[in-house]
């Protein structure tokens, strides 16, 4: 047939054409060699927290020269392996990523000092010791930032009991992803510590719907429930979800309800009362700093000599609209919490000699809305 | 032709062209209220297209219409029905999965709803009115039109089409579509619109029905008009010729009478029941034709289902040849057995389907070797059974349904001939089918019968039974009501006598 | 003759225009493939991309060679991801056993769950998209419930995720599903029971067994999918499979397979959508498309391809 005859020629034509794309090539001396890297993001979600990780990943490997390159992905450990298979082929120096289980992460090292490529996680730490240990010992794996997941659903509990709760549902991120079992494991300890009575737990809520459905059968089998806490999701808008669930049954308000991790629309609901405490904050700078990790370490300038740098970030407590507010304006907005400018000054080792993991503990502790208003409002 | 006063509708010089194919060539026709004006003609001569001209379903590129002297150019079929054309017409014209008033009023819903909000109770009482109206009782009108039988069916689409009482009403070959009882409603109900000075166009293949019930009648063969006859001028032996355009010898039945069977039973039903059939009990002998005879519901066309293994018997049992029961459709087929289905565009053919692949679709395995199926030999399987029994197309990858209904048909037995089956269910292999094809299917049987092959052929018409059968059992309310033996004195009367 | 001529016209009509449907699937895989090679200035078809090509395409062509069975039936599975996930899970677990269990554990888990929508289908005469939707449900719960969270099997089994075996996979599936679709009775028999599963019944075809086996088929070779997806990331998630049902039912309708089944479900749609699909995917990703524009991309040319392949002659037809 004519048509297959003519594709054929086609495909040839194209692949020659390709063979001749040029390469260019740059060399200079007070900045980095120019590099790129890889970043696996969900581009399709339009959460605004979701859209601030992008923004602040990208300030910090622009801030050394570099180039960001996304692919979209959905997050899973089979999708991620994908996605950074594809970013070898694309010639990154380094790749980035949210780690959807500890045991994705050999497959993801294998593959990455194969291509000689760097790769750092965010969000996460790895739990499963024997993986850890086999990675840390990894030159290709540059370290990354996690929370302290465990303590932060503990000290929510605790903060949720001192205003009144007894009687507590619970919703989480899927059962095997890291900061899903160790906010588990913490809630559970906090809960036992402050005499709080979990009820029940729902996972992997990814769709408003389901949400509402959760929030209803918690309401109609638990008469006694007194605090619902989100522990973590990946629901968009889940607080505007759940308080219309409440509201619909007259509870809004009589529910005190709680969430690891900020989202925008806290602020309307912590000055109408029915919203009550989040723990966060460190969406914005755990991947702006694991980034920082990751890029240092593909510019030649590692942050630790030995091994992958790994640092804690603290989570913020919000309780009050106004910080709310101020939190929706600085950190959920275009702008990174640190812009590029501020992150070439103070955290990329090429210009930087001083620094090491003591200087970014430090750095970081001094992290926090109001530093982050006062560095910006202008 | 002047402004004549009875002249109820006239169409001039009416052409239509499918691509190269003039399926309508300056055709003439005046029908005057009042009358019952026959239109005949071979599958594929221009009667259908040229009835749905005149419904509004599609458009004629020249040629004026005229409907009580004013011009009529319908733009649709709702536009004609208010204009007092309506039609029914051969296959299935109501709309699944709606119910029986939704079908009547199908695009009048307006009437019965008010601020958008349809009172489907008003439109049921409507419906049942209008179902009164054309004396059928027993249909309810709010039941689901698929859980009727394909005959009240059409009764419904009577209802439909009288219920705006029209000036011109096309029936086209409805008549098979119906029972006796449901037939004798169809004339009273036409002799109604033609007392209230409407007319009708009655397009139909049984000549015996036209020349029974027409006024006058129009010859069509190949798009163009080849005689206009009035009753007086009729006769069987001369529409048939007018209408295929060479002599077509008086009977196409067989010819011989009396034949001894052969005692060789090659299928059985032992005391088989299942729905309407109760206790049924009959023997197919190699070489055979037996035919099965009754009233539309006596359950004949269940008994062929049975015996091919398409429904199972609730009691009794099926045995072939050699003892063995008949499970399914499937272990029937690779015993040798082959069945036409009454339904035939719903049931027997894969419509979206080329004629090669419905050839060849019980041959497969057949045709396979190791396993495998070659495209040359199916094509050669579908070529050869295809020629043999003159399919008229442009070539076996042509799909089936834009053939004609006796292609269809010879399509259809060809797939068993290429299989070559020894036992042939043939459930009314002619119905709706032009006089040519039925002769051609005709010949086809004798010739089966004659290379020893088993012929079980359910039909409707008695004519047809007495004329083909060398055994005919008649059925009666699922019993077996009757048995005559191959004679020349068998006639109609006796065997209707058997039948109610 | 007459009669003759005008069926002669009405083929020839249908006939092109049966080209062109057949054809608009070919002619949209090379309109994407020469745009995106424009777009990303010869980057699509370079050495390393085609790599990501494959990547994307192996999976997806897989599991839709096999789907074209039961798009002939004129069925659908949407339980194809459930049963990835749900065999990974399984081989997963086996290779606490032995490492040797993991490619049988893949293939006899799929192949049992594509039993069991087999079953539903044709003897339980449970609607395919209902069916196989419950089994969905039930598998990715199970999975939930069993892989409590995920598990991982030695990383050594990587030494599967190579190209040589995958496209050793690749011919091997695409071999035996070819002949079958195309030169078997049973893919016939599969068309046949689409177009008209009365007619094929009547015809001698045992309709619920050509059923049970499409959909058994499809449930195997989701079983290798899972067990090259386990060896590809070395670890089985409740995520596994997610969202792959959509990927293949796009994949096919790319191809131009209509979702009304009999014979106009050619085999090939299965490849060349599955390609398109994997050039589009990779050609969007290249060009730095964000994920939401890619989303609306690939709605706007399903709803395309649904219109042009539509087959009208399958809608209500008045004499």
């Amino acid at each position: 047939m004519n048509l297959r005859k003519f594709t054929a020629c086609a495909m040839t034509v194209a692949m020659t054409a390709s063979l001749f794309a040029g390469v260019s090539v740059h060399a200079e001396n007070a900045d980095p060699e120019p590099f790129t890297i890889g970043f696996p993001w969900d581009t399709a979600n339009t959460d605004p927290t979701w859209i601030s990780i992008y923004n602040n990943v990208k300030a910090a490997v622009e801030a050394a020269g570099g180039e960001l390159i996304n692919v979209v992905t959905d997050n899973s450990a089979d999708g991620l392996i994908d996605n950074i298979s594809e970013l070898i082929s694309r010639d990154v120096d380094g790749i980035l990523f949210m780690p959807a289980s500890d045991s994705m992460l050999p497959a993801v090292d294998a593959m990455c000092a194969d291509a000689g490529v760097y790769w750092g996680t965010m969000f996460r730490t790895i739990s499963d010791e024997d993986i850890r240990e086999a990675m840390y010992e990894s030159e290709w794996f540059a370290g990354g930032c996690h929370e302290d997941d465990e303590v932060c659903a503990a000290n929510i509990v605790k903060s949720m009991a001192d205003m009144g709760v007894t009687d507590l549902g619970v919703i989480n991120i899927a059962k095997g992803d890291t900061s899903s079992d160790l906010r588990d494991k913490g809630a559970a300890e906090g809960a036992e510590e402050a005499g709080v009575n979990i009820l029940n737990t729902t996972y992997d809520i990814s769709v408003t719907t389901d949400m509402t459905k959760a929030i209803e059968s918690y309401i109609a089998a638990y008469p006694e429930m007194n605090g619902i806490l989100v522990l973590g999701t990946y629901c968009e808008a889940a607080i505007p979800t759940i308080e219309k669930a409440l509201a619909d049954h007259d509870k809004a308000g009589d529910i005190k309800v709680g969430r690891i991790d900020f989202e925008s629309s806290l602020g309307e609901y912590l000055s109408e009362g029915t919203f009550h405490v989040s723990y966060g904050g460190q969406q914005q700078i755990d991947p702006l700093v694991s980034a920082v990790i990751l890029v240092n370490r593909v510019i030649g300038t590692p942050i630790v000599e030995e091994g992958p740098a790994n640092i804690i970030t603290p989570y913020l407590e919000l309780t009050s609209a106004e910080e709310a507010g101020e939190f929706n304006e600085y950190f959920l907005g275009d702008e990174a919490v640190y812009t590029a400018e501020e992150i070439k000054d103070t955290m990329i080792k090429f210009y930087n000699p001083d620094i090491d993991a003591a200087y970014m503990d430090e750095l970081i502790s001094t992290f926090s809305i109001a530093d982050v208003v006062e560095r910006h409002s202008k | 032709m002047g402004e004549n006063d009875t002249c109820l509708f006239r169409a001039e010089k009416i052409c239509k062209s499918f691509g190269a194919v003039h399926a309508l060539s300056d055709f003439d026709i005046t029908i005057r209220a009042g009358e019952i004006r026959g239109l005949v003609g071979e599958n594929g001569s221009g009667k259908s297209t040229f009835s749905s001209i005149v419904a509004g379903i599609q458009n004629c590129d020249s040629g004026k219409m005229y409907l009580e002297g004013k011009e009529y150019v319908p733009s649709g079929t709702m536009d004609a029905v208010n204009r007092g054309v309506s039609m029914v017409v051969q296959e299935q014209g109501t709309i699944s999965r709606i119910s029986v008033a939704a079908n009547i009023f199908f695009g009048k819903e307006t009437m019965f709803s008010r601020y958008g909000v349809l009172n489907v109770g008003k439109m049921n009482a409507e419906a049942a009115k209008a179902l009164h109206a054309i004396g059928v009782d027993t249909i309810q009108s709010d039941r689901m039109i698929d859980q009727l039988t394909f005959e009240d069916r059409k009764l419904v689409e009577l209802a439909r089409a009288l219920y705006t009482s029209p000036k011109i009403w096309i029936i086209d070959e409805t008549t098979t579509a119906l029972t006796v009882a449901g037939r004798e409603l169809l004339y009273k109900l036409m002799q109604r619109v033609k007392d209230g000075g409407g007319a009708i166009l009655f397009i139909s293949h049984d000549i015996d029905e036209i020349m029974d019930k027409c006024d006058s009648l129009t010859v069509l063969r190949d798009g163009i008009l080849t005689a206009n006859l009035e009753k007086k001028e009729f006769q069987a032996d001369k529409i048939r010729q007018l209408m295929i355009g060479r002599e077509l010898s008086g009977h196409y039945y067989r010819e011989d009478t009396e034949e001894a069977l052969n005692p060789e039973v090659v299928l059985e039903a032992r005391d088989v029941s299942a729905g309407v059939l109760s206790d049924i009990s009959l023997q197919l002998h190699r070489g055979e034709i037996l035919g099965v005879g009754g009233l539309s519901d006596c359950g004949m066309h269940t008994l062929g289902k049975v015996l091919f293994g398409l429904v199972k018997p609730e009691e009794g049992s099926v045995l072939t040849a050699g003892g063995e029961k008949v499970r399914s459709s499937s272990w029937a087929v690779d015993h040798g057995l082959g069945y036409v289905s009454k339904n035939r565009d719903q049931e027997s053919m894969m419509m979206i389907c080329s004629i090669k692949d419905n050839i060849c679709l019980p041959s497969l395995k057949n045709i396979a070797s190791r396993g495998l199926i070659s495209g040359k030999k199916q094509r050669a399987l579908a070529d050869t059974w295809s020629k043999k029994m003159e399919v008229k197309a442009n070539s076996i990858d042509t799909f089936c349904n834009t053939l004609s209904g006796g292609n269809k048909q010879k399509v259809v037995l060809a797939k068993w001939m290429g299989k070559g089956s020894d036992i042939l269910i043939l459930d009314c292999p002619t119905r709706g089918i032009d006089v040519g094809t039925k002769a051609a299917i005709y010949q086809l049987i004798e010739k089966l019968k004659n290379e020893g092959k088993s012929i079980l052929l359910i039909s409707e018409e008695l004519q047809e039974l007495i004329g083909m059968s060398d055994r005919i059992i008649l059925l009666k309310d699922g019993r077996v009501s009757g048995e005559f033996l191959r004679k020349e004195e068998l006639t109609e009367a006796k065997l209707i006598q058997k039948m109610i | 003759m007459m009669e003759n001529s005008k069926e002669l016209s009405l083929a020839k009509r249908s006939f092109t225009k049966e080209k062109l449907r057949n054809n608009f699937a070919f002619l949209g895989l090379l309109l994407v493939l020469i745009l995106f090679e424009i777009a990303t200035k010869g980057k699509l078809l370079g050495q390393r991309n085609l790599m990501n090509i494959f990547n994307n395409f192996f999976g997806i062509a897989l599991c839709a060679m096999m789907y074209s069975f039961v798009m002939a039936l004129g069925e659908l599975d949407l339980s194809v991801g459930a049963i990835v996930g749900f065999s990974a899970a399984m081989a997963a677990f086996s290779s606490e056993i032995s490492i040797f269990l993991i490619l049988p554990t893949a293939l006899f888990t799929g192949l049992a769950v594509g039993f069991l929508n087999g079953f539903a289908t044709a003897y339980l005469r449970v609607e395919s998209f209902i069916g196989t939707l419950a089994v969905s449900f039930i598998f990715r719960g199970l999975t939930t419930y069993f892989l409590n969270g995920s598990v991982g099997i030695p990383i050594a089994m990587r030494i599967f995720d190579k190209n040589e075996i995958k496209i050793a996979a690749l011919a091997a599936v695409l071999i035996i599903s070819c002949l079958l679709y195309e030169s078997c009775a049973f893919g016939k028999h599969c068309r046949a029971v689409g177009a008209s599963h009365e007619a094929a019944r009547q015809s001698g075809v045992n309709v619920e067994r050509t059923r049970l086996l499409a959909f058994t088929m499809v449930g195997a070779v989701c079983g290798l999918v899972g067990f090259f997806t386990l060896v590809r990331a070395c670890t089985a998630s409740s995520k596994t499979g997610n969202s792959f049902e959509f990927d293949v039912l796009l994949a096919v309708l790319f191809g131009g397979m209509p979702l009304s089944g009999g014979w106009p479900v050619k085999y090939r749609a299965a490849m060349i959508g599955s390609l398109a699909m994997a050039v589009l995917k990779s050609g969007m990703s290249l060009m730095g498309i964000d994920g939401l524009t890619q989303q609306i991309v690939q709605g706007v040319i399903l709803i395309a391809v649904v219109v042009i392949s539509f087959d009208r002659r399958n809608a209500g037809v008045i004499k």
